[in-house]
């Protein structure tokens, strides 16, 4: 017999913390470089951050925000807006964000 | 028979009593909304005064009580509507329609609106036909007019001494250049976030785009321009250096929105104070 987990738990102890989500906003594309970006987050987001705990101290995500801020700016001022975000990313200023209490995460839309 | 004869006989001799008792007369319906209104229930008021207006539409105080119900609930828009409903020709707003007018198209930040009523109206006293002036032009943040506008009108305006404040607050107010956040950024990374005040941020910048750069002409050092190791950092602190750049433009853009919606808060504040 083999021991059973309760749903939300994973072999080896660790407890799973990436439920499955529909991320919308990466589906909705007009456009080939929107498509591009897309397949870049989407990659990203269920081969590589699926393997690690969620470490941003904002949402949305960096991934996240990377992608609405392409799909909101364009390729050049959305990526540009996503490396100055990668560099804030860093929980220093949390009187400058509005915090969100059901996530208990720092607020900063693109 | 005799039992339907009494129950007849009751009907009409209960007849008059019970036809006092109507709750839904004029008289009764203004004290409940006399009642509703002076107990601060406002949005009640206003449906017990629309009732009553459908039934007396000429009287004026049934309708100021009805406009100061949706200004005192917030309802800045229907208030504004309802008097446009009642003068459909503007010139023809007397008092104290025209103050409660201007206040609400105010209230509603319609500030052109409430600048094309005030040069058509005729019947607002000076000193409140200054005051929502200036107001229009603190509230667009237009500070020049509202300076000019001030200097205009004479000084012994008291309730004009406040916006005299907020005018020459919203002159004076710190406000930090993005073009000159985004050059510091360019020569040295990080310094256009120190001179917005994100200092946190400008140190974590000049430190990756430090480590970064540090790791691309180490990589490109040993191994020339075949180094992929330089490509990779090299790539990396450009990113980095141009997203830094972009973060000082939008860091100043928001201190300016933080440092004007201070403004706007104590507008507010001194707006809804004016009696």
């Amino acid at each position: 017999m083999g021991q059973s987990f309760a749903p939300t738990e994973l072999r080896f102890g660790f407890r799973e913390t990436h439920v499955h989500q529909e991320y919308t906003f990466a589906k909705n594309n007009t456009n080939e470089v929107q498509y591009f970006f897309s397949g870049l987050f989407l990659f990203y987001k269920f081969a590589i951050s699926s393997q690690d705990n969620n470490s941003c101290t904002f949402s949305p995500s960096c991934s996240e925000f990377g992608m609405l801020a392409v799909k909101k700016k364009g390729p050049i001022f959305g990526m540009l807006a996503t490396l100055d975000r990668l560099q804030r990313c860093n929980g220093l200023s949390p009187e400058k964000y509005a915090f969100d209490q059901e996530k208990h995460l720092f607020i900063d839309l693109p | 028979m005799r039992f339907n004869l009494l129950l007849s006989l009751l009907i009409f001799v209960l007849y008059k009593p019970a036809q006092a008792q109507n709750l839904y007369d004029i008289p009764r319906s203004k004290e409940f909304a006399s009642y509703l209104f002076h107990s601060q229930q406002y949005s009640l008021a206003a449906i017990e005064l629309e009732r009553l207006i459908y039934l007396e539409p000429q009287n004026d105080s049934l309708r100021e009580n009805l406009i100061r119900s949706y200004s005192f609930n917030k309802d800045f828009a229907t208030a504004g509507k309802r008097i446009d409903a009642f003068f459909p020709e503007k010139k023809a707003i007397t008092s104290p329609f025209d103050d409660l007018y201007a206040f609400n198209l105010l209230a509603d930040k319609k500030t052109h609106a409430t600048r094309d009523f005030l040069a058509t109206n005729a019947t607002l006293n000076p000193e409140k036909r200054h005051y929502y002036q200036a107001f229009s032009y603190l509230l667009e943040q237009d500070f020049n007019n509202s300076e000019r506008l001030l200097a205009e009108i004479p000084k012994d305006e008291s309730s004009l001494s406040a916006l005299r404040d907020l005018s020459h607050e919203g002159l004076t107010m710190r406000r930090k250049s993005p073009g000159l956040a985004m050059a510091m950024s360019a020569l040295v990374p990080g310094s256009g976030k120190f001179y917005t005040g994100d200092w946190k941020d400008g140190i974590i910048s000049l430190i990756s785009i430090g480590i970064t750069s540090f790791q691309a002409i180490r990589g490109f050092s040993i191994n020339g321009t075949a180094s992929t190791y330089g490509w990779i950092y090299g790539s990396i602190a450009t990113g980095f250096y141009l997203g830094n750049i972009y973060g000082s433009f939008t860091s100043s853009k928001r201190y300016n929105k933080r440092q004007a919606d201070k403004l706007a808060q104590k507008m507010d504040a001194a707006f809804f104070l004016h009696p």
